[in-house]
C-alpha cells in the first residue's frame, strides 16, 4: 500500500526523523538528529514545549438545520444546550454497542460543528455517520485531505500562543475560536500539558510549523506522544479502545452519558465483561501491548498499551481484564504477573493517571471533571 | 573511531559481532557489550537484564535483554565462557548503553572457553563495512 503523507513530511525528511507507517501516513516517530530521541522529547513537552505533526487526522464539517439533533444521536453524549466554542470528547457507537471510534466534536453553532476522528478511522467513522445522517437534515463533509492540524503542548505552550495567535491565549481548556485566517485554534491536546491544536489549510500548515520552529519549539515524534498519552491514562483507539469494547469497560467511559439516548446506547448499557485496569512495574523495564496479565497463575487478560513513565521511571501499562476472572472488588494495590517470552514479573494495580500533569490530576474522576 | 555519524562508532581495538555485539579480549577474557550501531537503532534504552556471576554461556546464545522505549533486543554471546563480572550498575542506569556502549555501557565480562572462537569475531574495518550497508538500505 502507498503511504500517504501530511503536508509536512518534507520538514520531518529534512530533519532526519525516523519515519514508519502509521494509520496509512509516513510519519514522524522520533527526531533523534534533532532531538536527541523520544525521551529527550517527551521531557520537552513535560518541562517546555513541543509541536507535533496530527496532520494525519480526520476532520468533517457537519451542517444544517438538524446537525444537533444528528450529533445528538450519533455521539455518546449530547450537543443540545452545549455552549457554542465548546469542544466535546464523546464516542460513536454500533448498534451493539461496540465503540466505532472516539471523537472530538467542536460546536461552533447549533448548525455548524466540527468533528475531529482518529486517522485510522477515518473512513470508516465517514461511512457510519453518513449512514446514521440520511434520516436527518444534514449534510457531511469529509475535509481531512485539505485540513492541517499542528498540536503545540507543554507549559510553555502560551507564551508561544502569545507571539503567534495571541487571539487565543485566553481560551479555556476544551474551549475553542475560529480567527480571522479561518483557522480552528482549540485548547486541546492528548498530552495531559497545557496547549493548543490548531487546524488550519494544508497549504499553510508548513508556514506555521517553520513559524514555530523559528521560536525553538521542539518537533515532537508519534512515539514521545504515546508515553505522554499514556503516562496520564489517555486512551487510543485499536489499543484501549475497539469496536469489540463497550465504553464501560474503558478507560474512557466518562465519555458516555448512560443516561444520554443515542444510537448504541441500549446495548452499551449492558454489565461490563472486561474491566480496564492500571499497572505499574517494579523495574524501567517497559510493559508491552499485548503481554498476558496473569492473577493467581491464571490468564485473566492482556496489556492494551505499555511503555515506561519517563517521570516514574517504572513500566506502566493499560490492560484490559474479564471480569469473571478476578474478584468482584480487587484489593488495593493488588499484584498481578505479566508474562512474555515464557517470564513473568510482578505488576501492581493502581490509579490513573500515573503521573499527574496540569490538565490531569489525580484520579479518573479528577480526569472526568476536566472534560465535562 | 573517524566515523562520527551518528550510531557509527567503531573502535578499532575491538572485535564485533554481525548480531551487532563488541568484546574487548584481553590475557583470555572478553568484556562485551552492544554496538554504537546497535544502541543507536534501539533508541533510548531503559532497562537491561543481565546474567549472573557464574553463569555459562555457549557462543551465539541468548545471555540477557536490552529493552528501549520501542522494542526489545536478545544479546547474544559472541564467545562462549563463563561470567567472571557483571555490570551491576547497568539496570538502574541503562541510559550508560546509549550514551557510552563501548565504556561505562559495558556488559558482562566472560571467562573465554575456547580462545579459537575468536577467528570468528568480525575486525572494526569489517563489522564498519557491514553497518554501513545496512545503514544505507535502511534509508
Amino acid at each position: 500500500m502507498e503511504l500517504k503523507t501530511t503536508p509536512l513530511h518534507s520538514r520531518h525528511v529534512a530533519l532526519g526523523a525516523r519515519m514508519a507507517a502509521f494509520a496509512g501516513f509516513d510519519m514522524p516517530i522520533s527526531y533523534d538528529a534533532k532531538t536527541g530521541g523520544m525521551l529527550k522529547e517527551h521531557l520537552a513537552v513535560r518541562s517546555a514545549v513541543g509541536m507535533f505533526d496530527v496532520c494525519h487526522m480526520g476532520e468533517f464539517w457537519v451542517t444544517g438545520r438538524e446537525a444537533t439533533k444528528f450529533l445528538s444521536w450519533a455521539c455518546t453524549r449530547t450537543l443540545v444546550g452545549v455552549e457554542n466554542g465548546r469542544a466535546v470528547y464523546c464516542m460513536l457507537l454500533q448498534k451493539d454497542g461496540g465503540i466505532v471510534d472516539d471523537i472530538i466534536v467542536y460546536k461552533l453553532n447549533d448548525e455548524t460543528y466540527w468533528v475531529v476522528v482518529n486517522a485510522s478511522n477515518m473512513e470508516k467513522d465517514f461511512a457510519h455517520l453518513s449512514a446514521l445522517a440520511t434520516s436527518f437534515d444534514v449534510t457531511l463533509k469529509n475535509v481531512s485531505d485539505a485540513t492541517g492540524l499542528i498540536a503545540i503542548q507543554g507549559p510553555q505552550a502560551v507564551q508561544i500562543a502569545q507571539q503567534l495567535f495571541p487571539e487565543a491565549v485566553s481560551l479555556k481548556y476544551y474551549r475553542f475560536m475560529k480567527n480571522e485566517r479561518g483557522w480552528i485554534i482549540a485548547r486541546t491536546g492528548y498530552t495531559g500539558e497545557d496547549g493548543f491544536e490548531i487546524f488550519l489549510p494544508s497549504a499553510e500548515t508548513p508556514a506555521l510549523w517553520d513559524a514555530l520552529a523559528a521560536k525553538g519549539v521542539m518537533p515532537i515524534g508519534l512515539g514521545a506522544r504515546d508515553t505522554l498519552r499514556l503516562e496520564v491514562g489517555f486512551s487510543l483507539y485499536g489499543h484501549e479502545l475497539s469496536d469489540t469494547l463497550r465504553p464501560s469497560e474503558t478507560y474512557s467511559a466518562f465519555a458516555f452519558d448512560a443516561a444520554h439516548t443515542c444510537h448504541g446506547a441500549e446495548a452499551a448499557r449492558a454489565p461490563a465483561r472486561y474491566l480496564p485496569i492500571a499497572l505499574i512495574g517494579a523495574t524501567p523495564k517497559p510493559m508491552r501491548a499485548e503481554e498476558k496479565i496473569l492473577w493467581n497463575g491464571q490468564i485473566v487478560g492482556s496489556l492494551t498499551s505499555g511503555s515506561v513513565s519517563p517521570a516514574r521511571k517504572l513500566g506502566i501499562g493499560l490492560g484490559l481484564i474479564e471480569v469473571e476472572k478476578v474478584p468482584p472488588t480487587l484489593p488495593e494495590s493488588a499484584v498481578f504477573m505479566l508474562e512474555s517470552g515464557g517470564k513473568s514479573r510482578e505488576a501492581v494495580l493502581t490509579k490513573t493517571p500515573f503521573v499527574s500533569t496540569p490538565r490531569v490530576k489525580g484520579a479518573t474522576k479528577a480526569a472526568e471533571k476536566k472534560f465535562a | 573511531m573517524a566515523n562520527k555519524e551518528p550510531g557509527m562508532k567503531v573502535p578499532e581495538d575491538l572485535l564485533y559481532t554481525k548480531n551487532h555485539e563488541w568484546a574487548r579480549i584481553e590475557d583470555g577474557t572478553a568484556v562485551i557489550g552492544i554496538t554504537d550501531y546497535a544502541q543507536n537503532a534501539l533508541g533510548d534504552i531503559t532497562y537491561v537484564e543481565l546474567p549472573e556471576e557464574g553463569d555459562h554461556f555457549e557462543i551465539g546464545k541468548v545471555f540477557g535483554t536490552v529493552d528501549s522505549l520501542k522494542t526489545v533486543a536478545e544479546l547474544y554471546a559472541p564467545l562462549s565462557g563463563e561470567v567472571l563480572e557483571v555490570n551491576a550498575k547497568l539496570p538502574n542506569t541503562a541510559e550508560q548503553v546509549n550514551e557510552d556502549p563501548y565504556g561505562d555501557g559495558w556488559m558482562i565480562k566472560v571467562e573465554l572457553a575456547d580462545e579459537k572462537e575468536i577467528e570468528q569475531l568480525l575486525p572494526a574495518a569489517e563489522y564498519l563495512k557491514l553497518v554501513s550497508k545496512q545503514a544505507k538500505q535502511k534509508s
